[in-house]
């Protein structure tokens, strides 16, 4: 930041360093926001947001009319910052049990990675472009890597079946299940492996 | 999600046929009471109704005109947009009561129970998915269904519970709660709206991925 301040790049910033300061308790605010979520902190109070970002109320409403708006703007910070976490991993080589290990842990480990976010996206609104775009992208990359890692046994299915076969088998994978599982039943990071890892077997070894 | 989340009480019966009214009624004891319960009743069809024709944030004003109430009495009687959703949805509950009866409850050979039980739900599914879109789409749609499905569940899951009695009925504590859960699953509004989106709405095809789900899980419990 002081580079920036000693070359500054606009008229602006040269009279004073108020955009800089500006840009930067924006940035403080959003990063705050973001950490407030991943406390579980699902619609973050105003004051406690400008509080832990060491700006004034005021300026957080400057920044950000409403607080929709705030928490859409940390939501899409937040998602970008994660993005890379969300690319699908590619297949492995092993026996069916082998695969279905993999597999489940694979998004168990994304679905406790992605839970705050998706929390706070769906309290957001489940019509925002924004959300619609992350659980649909979710929901198609789950599918491919489906169809990928077990394509051994949904090879020999016709175009109905393997759709019947792949839409009943990666249900109990979805965000809103493990969400329900997790929260609704109490079940822990194990049970839910052991669960879903039960569920994949059966659905697999019924083809 | 709204500024004034903080106004919504918890308390759902408030909002329904609550105490509050029955209470006047007792003490009032004119027509006005009973108008108003009438109106009230016509506005919250109205909501219903444009609910389940796909309306899920009908203006005041499209609920005025439904229902021949004005727009004023509207306000005086739901304070705020929420509060008329909430209400709605008791109303609904009210009404969709005897279809969520399982007739025969846990009777016959378990094919038949599960075709029963698949047809059922596919059924209670049609009749509340509009207006559990409409709530979810509203603001503060957290508060709202977590308070009025939390009611509906209960029951859907005794319902569960009781038709495949006889294969659960080995079944004790933790080892029970996840045998229900992973046969339960397809069930889940969430996976009953997936499925409904994935099969473009084909209710056979769902009753056959839930009719083969259900069964897988049950076989494996005899």
């Amino acid at each position: 930041m002081t580079s920036e301040l000693m070359n500054p790049v606009s008229t602006e910033t040269r009279t004073d360093g108020r955009i800089d300061r500006r840009l930067r308790n924006r940035e403080a605010v959003l990063e705050a926001t973001i950490k407030m979520f991943i406390e579980g902190e699902v619609i973050p109070a105003m004051d406690d947001v400008a509080e832990r970002a060491g700006v004034s109320l005021r300026s957080v409403y400057r920044y950000f009319a409403t607080r929709d708006e705030l928490i859409r703007a940390a939501l899409e910070q937040w998602l970008l910052q994660e993005a890379p976490h969300l690319v699908a991993q590619p297949p492995i080589e092993g026996d069916l049990a082998e695969r279905i290990e993999y597999f489940c842990g694979q998004r168990l480990a994304l679905y406790f990675r992605f839970a705050p976010l998706a929390r706070v996206a769906l309290v957001l609104d489940e019509a925002d472009p924004l959300v619609r775009d992350l659980f649909d992208y979710g929901r198609d990359t789950l599918s491919e890597q489906f169809a990928a890692q077990f394509e051994t046994e949904l090879g020999l299915l016709g175009h109905q079946d393997w759709a019947m076969a792949t839409t009943a088998a990666t249900l109990p994978l979805q965000y809103h299940l493990f969400e329900y599982m997790h929260v609704g039943c109490g079940f822990d990071a194990t049970e839910m492996h052991a669960l879903v890892v039960e569920q994949l077997q059966l659905h697999l070894s019924a083809l | 999600m709204s500024e004034n989340a903080g106004t919504l009480t918890s308390d759902p019966i408030a909002h329904g046929a609550s105490p509050d009214q029955l209470r006047d009624e007792v003490v009032t004891g004119d027509g006005r009471v009973a108008r108003r319960e009438r109106n009230r009743s016509a506005v919250l069809d109205a909501v219903v109704e444009l609910f389940e024709a796909g309306n899920t944030e009908p203006a005041v004003e499209d609920v005025a005109v439904l229902s021949g109430v004005s727009s004023r009495s509207i306000y005086r009687y739901f304070h705020h947009r929420d509060e008329l959703v909430r209400a709605a949805m008791w109303h609904l509950r009210a009404r969709v009561e005897p279809q969520m009866q399982l007739v025969d409850i846990g009777e016959g050979p378990l094919d038949e129970r599960i075709d029963n039980f698949v047809a059922h739900r596919l059924a209670v599914f049609a009749v509340l998915a509009p207006i559990t879109r409409a709530a979810r789409r509203t603001a503060n749609s957290l508060d709202l269904s977590s308070e009025e499905f939390g009611a509906f569940q209960m029951v859907l899951r005794q319902q569960f519970l009781d038709q495949f009695e006889p294969e659960f009925s080995t079944l004790a504590g933790r080892v029970l709660t996840r045998a229900v859960v992973a046969a339960e699953i397809g069930f889940q509004f969430d996976s009953l709206e997936y499925l409904f989106t994935s099969f473009e709405g084909n209710t056979d095809k769902m009753g056959h991925l839930l009719g083969r789900q259900l069964r897988i899980h049950l076989e494996v419990l005899r």
